[in-house]
């Protein structure tokens, strides 16, 4: 198994998606978000026709009528394509009657195909505030929950991973002009919940490795760790990714909008928990003493772990001799860790180790 | 064996389950369907708060109570009348195809008020002559005690009336507890009212005082019940009544008491009420939304099984078999605790069946770990899922934290989706780990089940050879 050394380039990654964060919520703030109805207040309308008909045939029927800035989309209703969505701030009861009776006589409106939503401002005040209290509780819960399960040092890190998650989502928002209704919000909160899971997988792994690994380098001990959980990581995003696609091909404009927002989060989450968290912990970690000993050891050519490491693979090719071995620190609680690491003379940036990490008593008396 | 005998007893329960699961969870068309899916009708009504009217929790209590009345009367089909945060009310009636009729009448704010009628009693005949009565020459110039209501006599011979009130009124509905239509002894229809204690002494007071003026002066004396400022009725006191308890009595015909009985029952609404949201569906568009639902989520599940099975084969298989187990218990289980189910209530499940296999992604990953360690297959297995037991846990614990805090803060559907997400989230912790593990463990006698290969928990040939020559690129 080949290990990556990500951890090495830690301040590219953290700077360049630090930029990245940073640029969306720069775009959050100066193009601003387009916030739907749900939050200001208005009305929506959801109309299915029978003979076809353009958005902008719609709009300028909507808008001779009087109502100001119509925004009109056409969307996968019950009469395929000829279906439109118009959401306006403001449209009085008689505007919404006319309009359907205007369409009507001109497309033919399906059979109670017609929806109309309307939401008061101080509603949508209301829910906006709400929307934000629910968003800072989740954080803060999230915090508590992994300092808990972990420690503060574990728990900042998968936050500002998920500040990056959820601020890329929003970023695309902004730049796209999409309409952010209470779904969105919903979806955002499920980021919350959801993406940090790859970052719980790799600190899981982090945490384990800990207690196995005396000599090595916190930097190492991450690489490793996102080594060993890296392809379960992709599996579970996939495992996710494959239902949201299902949603945004064939469903409805209510559950697009809510997959469309998870999608982005899901996929974020994915490797911000490598590139954002991971890096995070590393820095942050490294400034503990015994850490900052062992880097400065690797530094003078201690134990580091070498590009290439064959732990498992090794195990398997010689199973029978380390069979009673491998047995022996999985009673320990460790089995599947790296009972044996070859250490490559050239280490990519010339760090080299004289001990193989495997041969180290202590780990066979764990 | 015991561990055998447990696992096989873990399935027995499971079995169990899934029986009297799918016995509440099918046939599918009795799970009850949220307006965004049938189409219908859906009102957030807000309690306005004034000096004249303040809104209580009582009242709101009430308000529930007569909306349910209202709404029955409309003959919806399981209408649904929830009280939601403090000063809201949530109203959805299914399959109403005329919004407009049925928010007239929910949205009818009727204030109920008893009127001491002033200048002995006197009805006027014009608004003009009341206003004179008052001294003043308009409405505006009344003084602020003083108020004038109209009673708009629609049947019989007689012509519309006047009253010079007090603005206070004496009474309101929120003080009447019942009303109900009856006969008195000459056979003529009337309307028996009851007070609440506040009402009745009031009442009494109020009445004592009318019935002693009347005795002295020798005219009538009226009270004036009125709804929305309009006169509904305006009864003669003859007598101090006591005992919170009132009739209505006059030249009335039975429809006529009825229909005082029934606006004084459901006219006492004792907060006033203003739509702040509301949503019309039609029927055609809700089936829609449902149908790509419904694709959507066969699609996902497919495509996921798929997944599973290509990538971990019989192991996949047995995740697969997990989450359908998962599948049929969680819509038991939401059919059985009645949760009616929304468009943002299947993205949940929707995203859930997505999340249940999560765990099983992560068990299968660690148990792969164990096997290329060299441990035997059945060793792999309890050490892969006792291992990655704390990773699931704590990812599923996040995820079902924030499903409870969207549970709170949000309204409507999104509420639903909380709500899938968090239960679902919760039991497929239980099929994924659990039943899947009772699963292979049982199976792991069965030869395919020993084979690394099929089982998907190989490492491939290529991948250890060049492990073995140092992995160098």
């Amino acid at each position: 198994m080949r290990v990556f050394h990500f951890m090495r380039y830690k301040w590219w990654f953290l700077g360049s998606l630090s930029a990245v964060t940073v640029f969306a919520f720069v775009a959050v703030f100066i193009v601003g978000l387009d916030l739907g109805i749900d939050f200001r207040g208005g009305v929506r309308m959801e109309v299915a026709l029978e003979k076809p008909a353009t958005v902008d045939d719609v709009r300028s029927l909507v808008s001779s009528l009087g109502v100001q800035d119509p925004v009109v989309q056409s969307i996968s209703g019950p009469s395929g394509t000829d279906s439109f969505l118009i959401t306006a701030e403001s449209m009085s009861e008689e505007q919404t009657k006319q309009i359907i009776a205007d369409l009507d006589t001109r497309y033919g409106a399906k059979e109670g195909g017609t929806g109309v939503e309307t939401v008061g401002a101080s509603f949508g005040r209301e829910t906006t505030n709400r929307a934000f209290i629910a968003i800072a509780i989740a954080v803060v819960a999230i915090i508590a929950y992994l300092s808990f399960r972990f420690e503060f040092k574990f728990a900042i890190p998968a936050i500002v991973a998920l500040i990056h998650d959820v601020g890329l989502t929003l970023g695309i928002y902004s730049a796209s002009n999409r309409l952010v209704t209470t779904a969105t919000v919903a979806a955002i909160l499920t980021i919350l919940g959801y993406s940090v899971h790859d970052t719980i997988i790799v600190f899981d792994r982090v945490r384990e490795n800990t207690l196995l690994m005396k000599k090595e380098t916190y930097g190492d001990m991450v690489d490793l760790s996102i080594r060993q959980t890296m392809v379960r990581s992709i599996n579970t995003t996939v495992a996710l990714l494959l239902p949201l696609l299902a949603i945004l091909i064939f469903g409805g404009p209510t559950l697009k909008d809510f997959a469309f927002a998870l999608t982005i989060g899901v996929i974020t989450g994915a490797y911000s928990s490598f590139f954002v968290a991971s890096p995070m912990l590393v820095l942050w970690k490294e400034r503990e003493p015994r850490y900052r000993k062992r880097l400065a050891a690797a530094g003078m050519g201690g134990v580091v772990i070498g590009t290439a490491i064959n732990l498992d693979e090794a195990a398997v090719a010689s199973a029978p001799q380390r069979e009673a071995k491998a047995a022996a620190v999985a009673k320990a609680g460790a089995g599947g860790k790296p009972v044996s690491a070859r250490v490559s003379p050239k280490g990519k940036k010339g760090k080299t180790s004289k001990r193989p990490v495997g041969r180290n008593p202590k780990r066979s008396s764990r | 064996m015991s561990r055998l005998k447990r696992d096989a007893g873990i399935l027995v329960l499971v079995a169990i389950l899934l029986a009297v699961a799918a016995y509440v969870a099918f046939p599918l068309a009795k799970t009850n369907l949220g307006l965004d899916l049938q189409g219908g009708l859906a009102v957030i009504l807000e309690a306005q708060d004034s000096a004249k009217a303040p809104r209580t929790d009582e009242g709101m209590r009430q308000a529930v109570r007569i909306i349910q009345n209202r709404v029955n009367r409309l003959g919806v089909a399981e209408p649904e009348i929830q009280r939601q945060g403090e000063w809201k009310i949530s109203v959805q009636l299914p399959g109403v195809g005329d919004p407009e009729e049925a928010l007239a009448i929910i949205g009818k704010t009727a204030v109920l008020e008893f009127y001491d009628v002033e200048q002995f009693g006197t009805p006027y005949a014009s608004e003009v002559e009341a206003l004179k009565a008052a001294g003043v020459a308009s409405a505006a110039a009344l003084p602020a005690d003083k108020r004038i209501i109209h009673w708009s006599v629609t049947v019989g011979s007689s012509a519309d009336q006047w009253f010079l009130v007090t603005t206070a009124p004496l009474l309101t509905g929120s003080m009447l507890t019942g009303a109900q239509t009856g006969f008195d002894q000459f056979n003529q229809p009337k309307v028996d009212m009851q007070f609440n204690s506040q009402g009745a002494d009031i009442f009494s007071q109020v009445t004592g005082r009318m019935a002693e003026t009347a005795q002295i002066t020798g005219e009538d004396q009226r009270l004036a019940i009125a709804l929305d400022g309009n006169v509904e009725s305006a009864p003669r006191v003859q007598e101090q009544i006591d005992g919170g308890r009132a009739e209505i009595t006059g030249r009335f015909t039975t429809d006529e008491a009825k229909n005082l009985a029934l606006v004084l029952q459901t006219g006492a609404l004792p907060v006033e009420l203003k739509p702040v949201s509301q949503n019309a569906i039609g029927a055609t568009l809700g089936k829609a939304a449902l149908n790509q639902a419904l694709l959507a989520g066969a699609v996902g599940v497919l495509l996921i099984m798929v997944f599973m099975i290509a990538y971990y084969r019989l192991l996949g298989l047995v995740a697969c078999v997990a989450l359908a187990i998962y599948g049929v218990l969680f819509i038991g289980v939401l059919n059985g605790i009645g949760v009616t189910m929304t468009l943002p209530g299947i993205a949940g499940i929707i995203l859930t069946l997505g999340m249940a296999v999560d765990a099983n992604v992560l068990i299968f990953a660690r148990m792969r770990d164990e096997v290329a360690a060299g441990k035997t297959i059945r060793a792999a297995t309890s050490a892969g899922f006792r291992k990655a037991f704390r990773a699931v846990f704590d990812c599923n614990m996040t995820t079902i934290l924030t499903a409870v805090i969207l549970f709170w803060a949000a309204s409507g559907g999104i509420k639903g989706f909380a709500l899938t997400l968090g239960v679902g989230v919760a039991l497929s912790m239980f099929t994924a780990v659990l039943v899947t593990r009772s699963m292979l463990s049982l199976l792991s006698g069965w030869k395919p089940f020993r084979s690394p290969k099929l089982l998907g928990l190989h490492v491939p040939k290529a991948k250890a050879v060049a492990a073995e020559s140092g992995g160098q690129p």
